[in-house]
């Protein structure tokens, strides 16, 4: 071998190697830089989903309580008036038997109608759950959705919970939101609700003996899963995680998880 | 038994380098489970260098020319590195699957033209060095440029690769002058002296494509 051999092979491999090593520090540290930039911008891009997402339930539980108030003050107040003026007027005709019937029936689509309109009213904004707490509400739900057809039943095991009432607000829409489903669509028997606080967790569950979904299908479907997919954004304010074991046939299990010290929703009620 | 292995008062250093093969075979063995598809095919590829090295020791006891293996053995290397950087799912892009592909291809046209038998062969192992750093630097790319990695440093293929590029850097002109240094008719201490050096970048391979192998396991949550 000649000198030369040797010291091409030395240089050669002198700077092939600089370079290498070069080019493993440089990606190294170009990438981590990268990369937590980016994990930056994700984490900023995530908060502002968050933050419009609280924003559009603040602006929904704002209009729902306007529309309540609309409703039970305006179109409330008109019906009762207009009873009331049925009255008058019925006392002024005079006492024909067949008018007197017609007096009655429409008396009795008022009243029916103004049954409706607090019950809307109601469902609109749950006073119960501002006056009384999650429980409350939850039972006054269950109590309503039961009938001679449907039982739904209600499971809790500690009588005191101690949300926040962003929180609590949260959970009876999403509870809401799965029994109507349950209902509804799946055309449920018996619908039970466990909610259960362990102690850094609220867990709340719906299962039921319906008739199932596809759940692939119906978040396909834009408008058949836009109540799941409510769902799903309402807990991605607080990180919390909803589980469906669900399958067409057979009834559905629903579980919702919410971790509480990541659980500071924005005070929707003020 | 004692035939299986270079002699460790003889050649230290060769003994080492082949003991040290069993090192990311043991970790991947031990780990299988959590080691990913690309890791296999590194684990499959130190058995089989294992299984050279064993079967070049018994054709060297019978003084019998072994050097057709080293020489058979940069067409498994091909085979490795293309399967290894296809099978990656950082480089998804078609285009640069065609030029693992195309460039697999021409570098076993050309492997087949350089096999030699009675010596190493210069043309297999350059163009072996010549296309794993081909591939090296487009997966190095593409992880730059995809950012799918959270900490790069976690990322099982990043230490497997740096291995790759350290040893082929540090072979490339030891192979390319083998003519000279590496040849029968080289001097006996310049042959150890280069083919040391050879095997010293060998066992820093070994042990960083060890690292990688045992990070494969945080692959997937790395992920970003």
């Amino acid at each position: 071998m000649s000198m030369d051999s040797g010291f091409v092979i030395a240089v050669g491999t002198a700077v092939l190697l600089m370079m290498a090593v070069f080019i493993i520090i440089f990606v190294a540290y170009y990438q981590q830089k990268q990369a937590k930039q980016q994990l930056a911008f994700k984490e900023l891009q995530a908060q502002h989903r968050r933050e419009l997402m609280e924003a559009t339930f603040r602006g929904q539980e704002e209009e729902r309580r306007r529309l309540a108030e609309d409703m039970h003050d305006g179109i409330g107040t008109m019906l009762s008036i207009t009873k009331m003026s049925l009255n008058q007027l019925e006392k002024q005709v005079g006492g024909e038997v067949q008018v007197g019937f017609q007096f009655q029936k429409t008396r009795s689509m008022i009243d029916e109608t103004m049954t409706n309109v607090r019950r809307i009213s109601r469902n609109l904004v749950p006073t119960t759950l501002e006056r009384f707490g999650l429980l409350a509400a939850l039972e006054e739900l269950v109590d309503r959705a039961t009938d001679n057809d449907i039982e739904v039943e209600l499971v809790y095991p500690e009588p005191e919970l101690g949300f926040l009432p962003a929180l609590e607000l949260m959970l009876y829409r999403i509870a809401q939101e799965l029994l109507n489903n349950a209902i509804r669509h799946a055309r449920a028997r018996h619908i039970t609700i466990h909610l259960i606080r362990f102690e850094n967790e609220v867990r709340l569950s719906v299962i039921d003996d319906g008739v199932g979904f596809d759940f692939d299908a119906v978040m396909e479907n834009r408008k058949a899963g836009l109540g799941l997919r409510n769902i799903e954004s309402r807990l991605n304010v607080v990180n919390g995680h909803v589980t469906f074991d669900v399958a067409p046939g057979r009834g559905s299990r629903i579980h919702v998880q919410v971790q509480l010290h990541d659980a500071q929703p924005v005070d929707l009620l003020s | 038994m004692e035939h299986l292995f270079t002699s460790f008062e003889e050649y230290p250093v060769a003994f080492i380098a082949e003991i040290i093969t069993l090192l990311p075979l043991l970790t991947g063995l031990l780990f299988l489970k959590y080691t990913k598809n690309e890791n296999k095919l590194l684990v499959a590829f130190f058995f089989l260098v294992f299984l050279r090295d064993i079967s070049s020791n018994i054709l060297a006891y019978s003084r019998t020319n072994n050097l057709f293996i080293y020489n058979l053995f940069s067409f498994i290397e091909l085979i490795f590195l293309a399967l290894l950087f296809y099978t990656n799912r950082r480089i998804a892009s078609t285009t640069y699957r065609k030029a693992i592909i195309w460039g697999g291809l021409l570098a076993f046209l050309l492997n087949c033209l350089f096999y030699s038998t009675t010596d190493f062969s210069i043309g297999n192992f350059s163009t072996v060095r010549v296309y794993g750093l081909f591939l090296i630097l487009i997966f190095f790319e593409r992880v730059l440029a995809e950012m799918n990695v959270k900490n790069i440093v976690l990322y099982s293929m990043f230490w497997v690769s740096s291995g790759l590029l350290l040893y082929f850097c540090g072979t490339f002109f030891i192979f390319l002058l083998s003519d000279k240094v590496l040849s029968k008719d080289a001097r006996p201490d310049i042959f150890r002296q280069y083919w040391y050096t050879n095997l010293i970048f060998y066992i820093l391979f070994c042990v960083l494509a060890s690292i990688g192998i045992w990070l494969s396991r945080y692959d997937e949550e790395n992920r970003i």
